[in-house]
């Protein structure tokens, strides 16, 4: 059977107008490249913010320690304010974003990548500002557990050496996630990156040859 | 349900075969289509204040389903889920292909061998929109179109023929 002998029956085909109706209540689970992005900006989001959340708890809960640590704790967390902010408008920014506008699918995704890739640059940058800050808080806790080893006891010197430990693979977990999710930003990236190399493959001249090649064969 | 909501469901109401064909062409599982077609809705609702009247109500749809569908990816299966649904490689699966006639069920099958950029020509292909069209929905020259259609099509009739139907 031919292609336009199917296309008439394609025409013809009215099976939607009994089957499918439109509910717009339903739909709130979607999928797509764009919104597993979104999603992982989601978790990043909690992933961040549930961190120095627990992480100030951490340090406040030992009580012993809180005279020592705060002024760094609070030093810190003042550091991470500016480029906290200045990454979550960002964040907030490409996060209301949609990648489906009234353009067409090249452009939307051209878009899309652009601002992907731009995000993902932040988001780098970002986490090693962070990362430094944090690095350096604990640095700053560890040469104060060594003058304290001095005017402590032996118990409380393992209570330090245990909390700062303890931070120590809290933040060695909050790496890997991190990483983890940049990648996945990464692959759906990707992926849609290959999309736009199909689509701006352009092969009309290559056709062309071909034709007039035909055309001098005939 | 707000008055915008009302304005929404009337004016993509005469177009939802656009909806329903697209998931069609995309997938062949039933659950696939669904979600594809929740999709894209969601994504239909979500431009809505952004569609002008500079184009025509169903050039907007096409372009927003389109865009959708080449996003969209399908849920993960398991090994033995794929081996429920493609049991026999050698023959197109229409029997899990719902649609009326049995040239139309190989028609769709045919497209799950396609991807998703032939899926979305061939589509506008039966659709009878022209090159400029295609061209201008997926935002390349119309000869670049006009050669990926003229490709996507020998493709599919060889899959017709070698598949045996």
């Amino acid at each position: 059977m031919k292609l336009d002998e199917l296309k008439e029956i394609w025409k013809n085909e009215t099976k939607y107008e009994t089957e499918f109706n439109i509910d717009i209540d339903k739909t709130e689970k979607y999928k797509s490249y764009a919104h597993k992005i979104r999603n992982n900006m989601l978790v990043e989001f909690l992933i961040t913010w549930g961190s120095i959340l627990f992480a100030v708890y951490g340090v406040l809960s030992f009580k012993f320690f809180k005279s020592y640590s705060v002024y760094y704790l609070i030093f810190t967390l003042l550091m991470m304010i500016i480029p906290t902010i200045y990454y979550h408008l960002k964040f907030y920014k490409f996060f209301n974003e949609f990648f489906v506008k009234d353009t067409n699918t090249f452009q939307s995704l051209i878009k899309f990548s652009k601002s992907m890739t731009d995000f993902l640059s932040n988001y780098r940058t970002y986490n090693y500002v962070i990362l430094i800050l944090i690095s350096n808080f604990l640095y700053s806790i560890v040469k104060k557990l060594d003058r304290l080893k001095i005017i402590i006891d032996n118990k409380r010197n393992e209570d330090l050496e245990y909390v700062v430990f303890s931070l120590g693979i809290f933040i060695l977990i909050f790496i890997i996630l991190e990483i983890s999710i940049y990648f996945s930003y990464k692959i759906h990236l990707n992926k849609i990156n290959q999309i736009i190399v199909e689509l701006s493959k352009d092969d009309s001249e290559e056709y062309s040859k071909k034709q007039d090649y035909i055309e001098k064969q005939d | 349900m707000t008055q915008k909501h009302k304005e929404f469901l009337a004016a993509i109401e005469p177009h939802k075969g656009i909806i329903f064909k697209v998931s069609k062409v995309y997938f062949d599982l039933l659950e696939d289509q669904e979600d594809l077609r929740q999709e894209i809705i969601y994504q239909l609702w979500h431009s809505f204040h952004s569609f002008r009247n500079e184009s025509q109500f169903s050039t907007w749809m096409y372009r927003i389903a389109l865009n959708t569908a080449i996003l969209f990816f399908k849920k993960e299966r398991n090994k033995s889920e794929k081996l429920k649904v493609y049991e026999n490689e050698s023959k197109l699966p229409i029997e899990n292909v719902d649609a009326e006639d049995d040239n139309l069920k190989l028609l769709y099958s045919s497209f799950q061998y396609l991807d998703k950029i032939e899926k979305a020509l061939i589509y506008m292909f039966l659709e009878d929109l022209s090159h400029r069209e295609i061209a201008s929905n997926l935002g390349i020259s119309e000869a670049n179109a006009r050669v990926k259609l003229h490709r996507t099509k020998e493709k599919i009739k060889s899959i017709i023929k070698n598949k045996g139907i």
